[in-house]
């Protein structure tokens, strides 16, 4: 009886064996294996362009995951809204063998609207479907149809990346006539096989194979500028019945001014309103500021995405009557009022977020989430961001500041750059006087001015308004061992180069380290390197630093009467080509004074400068730790 | 018969529509509009004027409210949270009202403005009003919200929002609204928020054939309390009345559980209906679970595990190593989903999925070990972030984990599988919340979950100083429990590379070799030892060298910064690190000074910092023990615990001075 249980068992498996084994391991090339969490089998997308307003997008993906670090490609999450339309949706789990243990089922869908946490009201919904396994290597296959009613952007693809290799890959463009996209590979050399179809469709792909991972390094270029990838854009396209061409950005920004158009109407009553303000106002600049102001005072920022209303803005008149609305709907209704008071602003799209990626001004196509108003002044241009209350006038700090940017004209548009601070405005300039006692203990005032963008260090621009939120910020910024606060304030000075000034009056028991007779003081107080760059053997990419800045400490340390120095540091100097670092120790009447400046310059400098980077790093972290040490004179 | 309550129950609920609340929509006295400064909290952003809400409980006599817990038990397995449901079939009604009228007085406020409501996922509101009101020339101007500010949306299918957002709200605005959904999510009502309530009032009026137990939770205590008798065609009910004036607005701290563990609210919980014994109670609930087809059931249905079980255990003898075995063997074989629940699916669906979340996974744990001969019980936990229980509320809401038992003549067993680098007797820290309850048939009853896993690290240094400063040797690491749990977590999902990098470039080393030893076997210590050299650690002045003798794990930052302290600090688990250190100085140098030893402790031995120095004759020998041995600190000890902190960073801060003989 067992026996033959046994025989059929093993018969069984043969045919499995021999029919439905799809994908397995062992069929892995053993070099694409090596130092990755998953490897891609299959990747093939398909985008089907049929008419101006209407494509679809096939996904067909294979992936092997080898550890836990790649479950989240066992995910896969589909947005979709009411233009697009999830019509095909398949997923397997096979074993390291090959063999199928899992296929999803419909009830294992899950289905939920989108939220991105600052959006009120969007008609977003995604799919989730999660395949992940316990037992590795496995394999999923996904394989999906997503039908568009509109043409506005075309899926891109990336290939590689950390940890990841790609056994084959494809990307398909298929278009009816008249309908060709553009496209750009990036990263990766490869010429694509275009093909005549019936009807008139043509179609162009790209095939790869074996392509192995790359390396993301610190200090480096984005991602955008080392992993393969291909971008697509349609040039004719339709979204809710609205036509364009993205060709050019000329093209591109007629579309938003088409849908832009007629939504700056104000009403009478604003209108007068409009005149009162600036009436006696003289320059260009105090007429902007004042009803940038109104314009603060009377909406705030509430938004809601549904449809069409993803990129264009309610009209001017509900944001005038409900005082609410999101980026696009305020920049307009700011817009509107400059256009009353006869200023004219135009319109501009941008990237927004401190790591937003750069625009790539080469390949018009929709690469914003944001709008803000750009008023033109002289040499320079006033930017207005409509979607805070509190934004100090003309300062563009580092959600949209120094990037390029599409300013839409009457023309059409044009790319544009925005504010790049210099270093001397990012500027941080911070003096204290610290009272030593016998028993290593200190009282301390601290002043510390930050200008620029340092105006915004971990959300201090946050605190004005709010007593609670500024002892917060004091109690997770200030870099002192031990301290408490006998007394604080921090208060702002609004102007285009705004600063907050955070003043602390504290005690700081056991400050100074006591061994035997001898007491041990870092002085720098509060304001040191504390992280340094690993050293690399072979750097393969650029080195890039992002932000510019100058950091002046000048803190002085009144001394107990019996102490005197044993040891006075050298002052150290130390040059490179990414900064400049200073710090200066002085022993005078009972007193030490110590002055620190670091400037840092933004910029792109060549890997071979990477060492240098370590090395500036390692002396300023070095010299940042110095200690002052005093001896009993008893 | 079984119509009658409800004929009562729309009659009674007409008439209590009918009183009207104490203050009037739309009639804002003039000194809330003409407010700029909340007087009891000058900084608030904005502050609640009042927040009033009204409920009429009403459940029908015969019985069918003890359905309640198979509704609720449904909820608990769709989305894990707290909520009691109206399915339809309605064994309890709850009608609701609220009002609330808030003033923004800085504009980092004007959020309030958008305001969502989650209902389940039937509902609709009956009712939605809300206004703003500003002041144009010394007048009051409303603005009503017109219907296009209002959202309904199936969040899921079990929830729905209801987000609308009010107009023209600006610095100086006063919104108010009113809604009235015909059930509710929550059973309790919250005195507190993030901003100050000037007033918070809270009518319930319960026929007398309900009763109801209340609890009042937070710092906040009640201002009015009120209970009047009243009578509706026949029926008696009682009104209560609550009241918290001049409630500030809550503010989280460190080292706490989870905020709703501690804002101002009151708790309710049915006690009887009808004069009958409590129908909910824990007893009850141990019945209800014991004979459920998706708890206690699937326990009896395990024979067929039995030969994968024998497998597993095969020529084992002595239960720890049998119930470690099973364990390792449900953790390699079943991922955990990251989702909390007590209701397991099916154990064959388990099997086919080869994943599920903490119910499926300890269900399969169970069944496993029921197969290979124990008695095992399932035990109904609240995790960290879920709260505390409150036994007098036999609510099984109040639960959304479950953890398995085994008692054995010599020590009882607390076993979870949702961790696989913990050890199989360890539980996870998020399961460390006090006491568990017990469903079964003979040990039911609450069990205390004791903190007895440690975070824990032990590290032993062999160094030697070279005369130009330079530290060289080997550092050797030991990890034990949930740091065990920590470095694995992190050493797996980084992978060894990117461990390394991280580890090594948060420090000044240079790394000449490391190694990895039981990295893999989570019933053992995870150890990590490295051949390094530092540079940059002495400060090397020629004829003198000074030194910390702590190149890893030295205390730089008091976790207690606040100079008060509200709530109680709640670490969860015990806390042991160790350092120990020898240093070799170099040829032709001499000690001149190190560090005293030194011992501080906290009251009770809730923690002690030992700090021991031992001159030998070429080397120092240094070993510092910082350990944290209770759980929970009431916020009377945090002075003690900040100061103790403070004196273990001094201490640690202190150098060895050496010199040139």
């Amino acid at each position: 009886m067992n026996f033959k249980l046994i025989v059929c068992v093993l018969l069984i498996s043969a045919r499995v064996l021999a029919e439905d084994l799809k994908y397995p391991v062992s069929a892995i090339a053993e070099d694409l294996k090596k130092g990755v969490d998953m490897v891609v089998r299959e990747d093939h997308i398909s985008f089907r362009i049929k008419a101006k307003n209407s494509a679809t997008h096939h996904v067909h993906q294979v992936v092997t995951i080898f550890n836990e670090r790649a479950n989240q490609s066992a995910v896969e999450v589909i947005n979709y809204d009411k233009f697009t339309k999830i019509v095909e949706l398949n997923a397997y789990v096979y074993d390291a063998s090959g063999k199928q243990i899992k296929r999803l089922k419909k009830s294992e869908i899950y289905d939920q609207a989108a939220f991105d946490g600052i959006t009120l009201l969007s008609d977003d919904r995604f799919k989730r479907v999660d395949m992940s396994q316990a037992i590795y290597p496995y394999t999923v296959e996904f394989e999906y149809e997503i039908e568009y009613s509109f043409l506005f952007y075309i899926p891109s693809s990336w290939w590689g990346g950390p940890r990841v290799s790609h056994e084959h890959a494809s990307y398909q463009l298929v278009y009816a006539e008249g309908l060709k996209p553009r496209y750009q590979l990036l990263n990766i050399e490869s010429s694509p096989v275009v093909e005549k179809l019936d009807k008139g469709f043509e179609s162009v792909t790209w095939k790869f194979e074996n392509l192995r991972p790359s390396k993301i390094e610190s200090y480096g270029p984005a991602m955008s500028e080392i992993v393969p990838h291909i971008v697509a854009a349609p040039n004719n396209f339709e979204f809710d019945g609205y036509a364009g061409n993205m060709e050019t950005w000329q093209g591109f920004g007629q579309w938003i001014s088409s849908l832009n158009k007629g939504r700056d109407v104000l009403p009478e009553e604003t209108k007068q309103k409009v005149k009162s303000i600036v009436a006696g106002l003289r320059t260009n600049e105090e007429k902007v500021k004042a009803l940038y102001e109104f314009m603060q005072n009377k909406t705030r920022y509430v938004s809601v995405q549904l449809g069409i209303g993803g990129f264009q803005p309610f009209e001017a008149l509900t944001v005038d009557k409900y005082g609410y609305g999101d980026c696009k709907a305020l920049s307009n209704y700011m817009i509107a009022l400059l256009k009353e008071a006869g200023v004219s602003a135009n319109y501009v799209l941008i990237g927004a977020g401190a790591s937003a990626n750069p625009l790539t001004t080469s390949f018009p196509s929709t690469q914003f989430n944001h709008a803000i108003a750009a008023v033109p002044n002289g040499k320079d241009t006033l930017w207005l961001e409509c979607t805070s209350q509190t934004n100090p006038f003309g300062y563009q700090g580092t959600f949209t500041g120094d990037r390029k940017a599409l300013m839409v004209t009457s023309k059409g548009a044009e790319v544009v750059n925005t504010i790049a601070y210099k270093p001397e405005q990012n500027l941080q300039v911070r003096t204290a006087q610290i009272v030593i006692d016998a028993n290593g203990s200190a009282k301390a005032k601290v002043t510390t001015i930050s200008s620029g963008l340092q105006y915004e260090d971990n959300g201090l621009n946050w605190t004005f308004s709010d007593v609670d939120k500024q002892r917060k910020w004091i109690e997770k910024n200030t870099d002192i061992p031990n301290f408490n606060i006998n007394a604080f304030s921090i208060s702002e000075t609004k102007s285009k180069i705004p600063s907050a000034t955070v003043n602390l009056d504290l005690t700081l028991s056991r400050f100074a380290s006591i061994s035997g007779k001898r007491l041990f003081v870092t002085p720098n107080l509060m304001n040191r390197i504390s992280s340094v760059p690993e050293k690399l053997a072979e750097r393969k990419t650029d080195v890039v630093r992002k932000r510019n800045f100058i950091d002046v400490d000048s803190i002085v340390y009144s001394i107990p009467e019996n102490l005197y120095p044993e040891f006075v540091p050298q002052p150290v100097k130390y040059t490179s080509r990414f900064g400049e670092y200073e710090a200066t120790f002085k022993f005078d009447a009972g007193q030490v004074i110590y002055t620190r400046r670091l400037k840092m310059w933004k910029g792109r400098y060549p890997k071979e400068s990477y060492n240098e980077l370590v090395d500036f790093y390692k002396n300023i972290n070095k010299a940042d730790n110095t200690k002052l040490v005093f001896l009993n004179k008893t | 018969m079984r119509t009658i309550p409800l004929l009562i129950f729309f009659v009674i609920t007409f008439s209590l529509l009918g009183q009207k609340p104490p203050e009037k929509f739309g009639d804002i006295p003039m000194e809330d509009m003409k407010m700029t400064v909340y007087p009891a909290d000058s900084s608030a952003a904005a502050v609640v004027l009042f927040d009033y809400g009204r409920s009429f409980f009403n459940v029908p006599q015969d019985g069918s409210y003890q359905s309640v817990y198979k509704n609720e038990t449904l909820q608990q397995r769709t989305d894990g949270r707290r909520a009691i449901v109206d399915r339809g079939r309605a064994p309890i009604r709850f009608e609701f009202e609220r009002h609330v009228r808030i003033k923004i007085l800085k504009k980092e406020a004007l959020g309030r403005a958008n305001i969502r409501i989650a209902i389940s996922g039937s509902q609709r509101l009956n009712e939605l009003r809300a206004a703003t009101y500003n002041l144009e020339n010394g007048k009051i101007v409303q603005t009503k919200m017109s219907n296009d500010g209002i959202f309904f949306e199936n969040l899921t299918t079990n929830v729905t929002l209801v987000t609308f957002t009010l107009p023209n709200v600006k610095e100086g605005s006063v919104i108010e609204y009113v809604y009235k959904p015909n059930s509710t999510l929550s059973l309790s009502w919250t005195f507190q928020g993030t901003i100050p309530t000037r007033r918070s009032e809270y009518w319930m009026i319960v026929p007398d054939y309900l009763s109801f137990e209340r609890k009042m939770q937070g710092f906040i205590s009640l201002s009015e309390y009120e209970e009047k008798g009243e009578a509706y065609l026949g029926q008696n009910a009682k009104k209560h009345h609550f009241v918290c004036n001049d409630v500030p607005a809550f503010k989280d701290e460190p080292f706490m559980t989870t905020d709703d563990d501690y804002i101002s609210k009151i708790i309710f919980s049915i006690a009887s209906i009808a004069n009958q014994e409590a129908v909910a109670s824990w007893e009850k609930l141990n019945t209800r679970l014991l004979e459920n087809e998706n708890f206690g059931v699937t326990l009896t249905k395990t024979d067929f595990l039995k030969e994968e079980t024998e497998k597993v255990i095969a020529g084992l003898t002595e239960a720890p190593q049998k119930i470690s075995r099973i364990s390792d063997y449900v953790k390699k074989n079943y991922e955990w989903d990251k989702a909390k629940g007590y209701f397991p699916s099916t154990l064959k669906k388990i099997m086919e999925k080869k994943k599920g979340n903490s119910a499926d996974l300890n269900f399969m744990l169970a069944s496993m070990l029921i197969q290979a001969g124990f008695k095992v019980d399932m035990v109904l936990v609240s995790t960290r972030d879920h709260g505390l229980i409150r036994k007098f509320s036999p609510m099984p809401s109040q639960f959304n984990y479950v953890i398995c038992s085994i008692r054995t003549p010599d020590r009882t067993y607390l076993l979870d599988a949702t961790e696989k680098y913990l050890p199989y007797d360890a539980l996870p820290a998020r399961c460390l919340n006090g006491e568990g309850l017990v469903i079964s048939a003979v040990n039911f009853g609450w069990i205390e979950i004791p903190a007895k896993t440690k975070e824990k690290t032990i590290i032993g240094a062999d160094l030697s100083l070279t005369d130009a400063g330079v530290l060289q040797g080997k550092v050797a690491y030991s990890y034990d429990g949930y740091d065990a749990l920590k470095f694995r977590k992190d050493y797996f999902e980084k992978g060894e590379e990117e461990y390394v990098k991280q580890f090594a470039g948060s420090k000044q080393w240079a790394l000449n070799s490391k190694e990895f030893v039981d990295v893999n076997e989570t019933d053992k210590l995870a150890k990590a030892n490295y051949q390094i050299s530092i540079k940059e650690h002495a400060t090397n002045q020629g004829d003198v060298i000074y030194l910390n003798p702590f190149i890893a794990n030295q205390m730089t930052d008091n976790p207690f910064k606040s100079a008060m302290r509200l709530y109680p600090i709640d670490y969860g688990n015990k806390i042991e690190k160790v350092y120990n250190c020898k240093i070799t100085i170099p040829e032709g140098f001499e000690i001149d000074e190190v560090p005293q030893s030194k011992v501080i402790g906290l009251p009770e031995n809730g923690g002690r910092f030992t700090y021991n120095v031992v001159r030998l004759n070429n080397a120092i020998n240094i070993t510092s023990n910082f350990q944290i041995n209770k759980t929970l600190f009431v916020p009377e000890e945090y002075q003690h615990l900040q100061e103790f902190y403070n004196q273990v960073i001094a201490k640690q801060a202190e150098q060895i001075v050496l010199k040139k003989k």
